[in-house]
């Protein structure tokens, strides 16, 4: 096993980990940066189809702050919203201005120059930026590279290293050199994604949530897991860019052609939240008005060139498949994706430090404070930078009086964690990684469970889960690294699955992703809590928190959901 | 479905393919790549993207069936 050192180590070279790795070595501290895949064309940065949320000087903040804070349903961390209305623009022009030096255009400009503004899914008064994602990766790899941080590709992290209370570090398989490393750091910054479950919609298919379990096994908090998130593909295929889509004049058709998102959402329709479009799907499917469709024949013609441009691959895949959607309508679904973007995860405070010593979680990885339940397209992507910023600057900051770790001690912590790593190869006559993620699928994705909820139906699937956690994870098999690697993918999903069904009963409302039918209503009362989860002993503790709103209060009553 | 076929006329074995992709679906041997874990692909169109041949057949059919929500 081989052992690499550094005051900060980074898990997960996405939008997020690249920045705070960038911030952390510009602070003047020695990084290190992992990925699963190959840097800049891993994770669901590389697929962010052109949507970042950024609020401009000129903008009204106050205005900003408010639609982002009512349309999240109020349970946003108001102080991460204000942070990152004042934090992105200055992030985001910096990368822009990385890009230009490098030759690459990262966002989007009008012929005056300025960067391209759109109302896209969920804007009221506030804007969508136009960004490209592939220059955008492009200039953060070239960025890590000109600053000479140690970049460490096809590593899977398979557990977290701690010395005490504190992480010190990860180990991880690298599956195409057939060994392990230990990585040793005075501080990890988690951002290696949620778990998307191997579910539908683009780029997310090796997101398994490993990161998010690690940290629970090591005492993470983690929250509003209820908010598990879905955002919308083709049942044909899997496709992003819907929030463009959408933005240009798409539309959502039922089987009888109406366009059914004006009853659902009458103040935006076709541009509804997240939140309200997928639980609308279900809802129409449930009332027997399935087939739904995505209808862009409407879209002009400058915009079906701008959507080409900006998603070259969807339409290359969707000419694969014999489809012209300029020409037709085509069949939607929603697209569960779990802790994936901004469906819950690791809680953060504003320096994006988690509950335990030493670990920071950004991006996807985290909580995602700052939607709320949904609000506006590309806040997520903004929060990348801006919790990659965060992150990289108090890490580098914190660290000034830690030591590295003791190897010696670690070490026999770090041969635990390889040999249990290696146990699938062991289990000759075992199940197929496949096979029981798909059974963890069938268990969570069907829309009596994932979108319209009650407590019977949750938990039926909670026992099921709880079961293929107990029975049939413990049976999976590998025969070689490559499987080995998708062997280590189950667990997570099993564990991060059972974390948001138990999220999702203990809020007894709805809102956001969440409607229960027998709980209708949302309640400001009682439920204006953050659901909080957590590893105890053999169990997993669950329960609600009240949380600050400094800036925006809440009407404390009770309504259907809004 | 998803990444089906290398056009050997085209290939120059360059391994971008392999380099790129996020699934680890290529693998490489005595210089060539091939398609190895066809089923994991997730249709990404990455490896058509880097290809510079244009080599590489890719649909848009998902490699593995994943359940429908209803």
């Amino acid at each position: 096993m081989k052992t690499v050192t550094a005051d900060i180590l980074v898990i997960g070279g996405g939008l997020a980990g690249a920045w705070a790795a960038i911030k952390a070595k510009e602070a003047g501290r020695e990084v290190v940066l992992i990925d699963k895949g190959k840097i800049g064309r891993s994770g669901s940065s590389v697929f962010a189809a052109g949507s970042l949320n950024i609020c401009f000087p000129q903008d009204n903040k106050e205005v900003w702050l408010n639609e982002i804070v009512e349309r999240g349903e109020y349970l946003n961390d108001q102080e991460w919203v204000l942070l990152q209305l004042n934090q992105t623009y200055p992030n985001v022009m910096e990368l822009d201005a990385l890009g230009r030096r490098y030759g690459l255009k990262v966002l989007e400009r009008g012929e005056d120059g300025e960067p391209v503004r759109k109302r896209a899914r969920g804007n009221i008064n506030t804007f969508t930026t136009v960004i490209n994602a592939l220059p955008m990766m492009d200039t953060l790899v070239l960025r890590l590279k000109e600053l000479g941080i140690p970049l460490y590709e096809r590593v899977m992290a398979v557990d977290l290293l701690t010395e005490g209370d504190r992480v010190c570090g990860a180990v991880g398989l690298a599956y195409r050199e057939n060994t392990f490393y230990t990585f040793l750091a005075k501080a990890v910054v988690m951002a290696a994604g949620g778990c998307g479950f191997k579910s539908f919609f683009l780029g997310h298919k090796n997101l398994t949530g490993e990161g998010q379990a690690m940290a629970y096994e090591k005492g993470a908090i983690f929250r509003n897991l209820d908010q598990a998130m879905s955002n919308t593909t083709a049942k044909a295929l899997d496709i992003h860019g819907l929030s463009l889509m959408v933005g240009l004049g798409g539309r959502f058709l039922n089987k009888d052609d109406k366009e059914f998102m004006w009853e659902y959402e009458p103040d935006v329709g076709n541009r509804a939240r997240l939140t309200k479009l997928t639980v609308a799907m279900a809802k129409e499917a449930k009332a027997g008005r399935a087939p739904l469709y995505l209808d862009l024949r409407q879209v002009a013609p400058a915009d079906q060139e701008l959507l080409k441009r900006i998603l070259p691959e969807g339409f290359k895949a969707f000419s694969s498949m014999g489809l012209d959607p300029f020409k037709q309508k085509i069949e939607w679904i929603p697209a569960f994706q779990g802790s994936n973007a901004h469906g819950g995860g690791i809680a953060i405070d504003t320096q994006c430090a988690t509950h335990v010593p030493g670990l920071y979680a950004i991006g996807d990885s985290s909580c995602t404070p700052e939607h709320g339940t949904w609000s506006i397209t590309g806040l997520n992507l903004a929060f990348c930078f801006v919790s990659g910023f965060q992150a990289g600057t108090h890490a580098a900051n914190d660290v000034a009086n830690v030591d590295l770790p003791d190897r010696r001690k670690t070490a026999k912590a770090a041969k635990r964690a390889m040999a249990q790593a290696l146990a699938p190869l062991d289990r000759i006559h075992g199940l197929a990684p496949e096979e029981v993620t798909r059974k963890i699928q069938e268990t969570i994705i069907p829309y009596d469970v994932c979108y319209l909820r009650n407590q019977e139906r949750l938990e039926a699937a909670l026992e099921k889960m709880v079961r293929l956690r107990r029975e049939e994870v413990q049976k999976v098999s590998a025969n070689s690294t490559h499987s080995l690697m998708k062997a280590l993918e189950v667990p997570p999903m099993a564990l991060v699955g059972e974390m948001i069904l138990r999220s999702a009963l203990y809020r007894k409302e709805s809102r956001g992703f969440q409607y229960r039918e027998d709980f209708p209503l949302t309640d400001n009362v009682d439920w204006l809590k953050w659901i909080m989860v957590k590893k105890d002993g053999e169990e997993m503790r669950v329960w609600a928190e009240e949380f600050p709103t400094p800036y925006i209060k809440p009407p404390r009553e009770k309504y259907p959901p809004r | 479905m998803g990444v089906e076929q290398i056009k050997k006329e085209r290939c120059k074995n360059c391994g971008r393919c392999y380099d790129v992709c996020p699934m680890d679906v290529f693998q490489k041997l005595a210089g060539q790549t091939f398609i190895a874990y066809p089923e994991d692909c997730m249709c990404c169109y990455l490896c058509d993207i880097e290809c510079p041949t244009g080599a590489l057949l890719v649909t848009g059919k998902r490699a593995r069936e994943i359940p429908f929500p209803y």
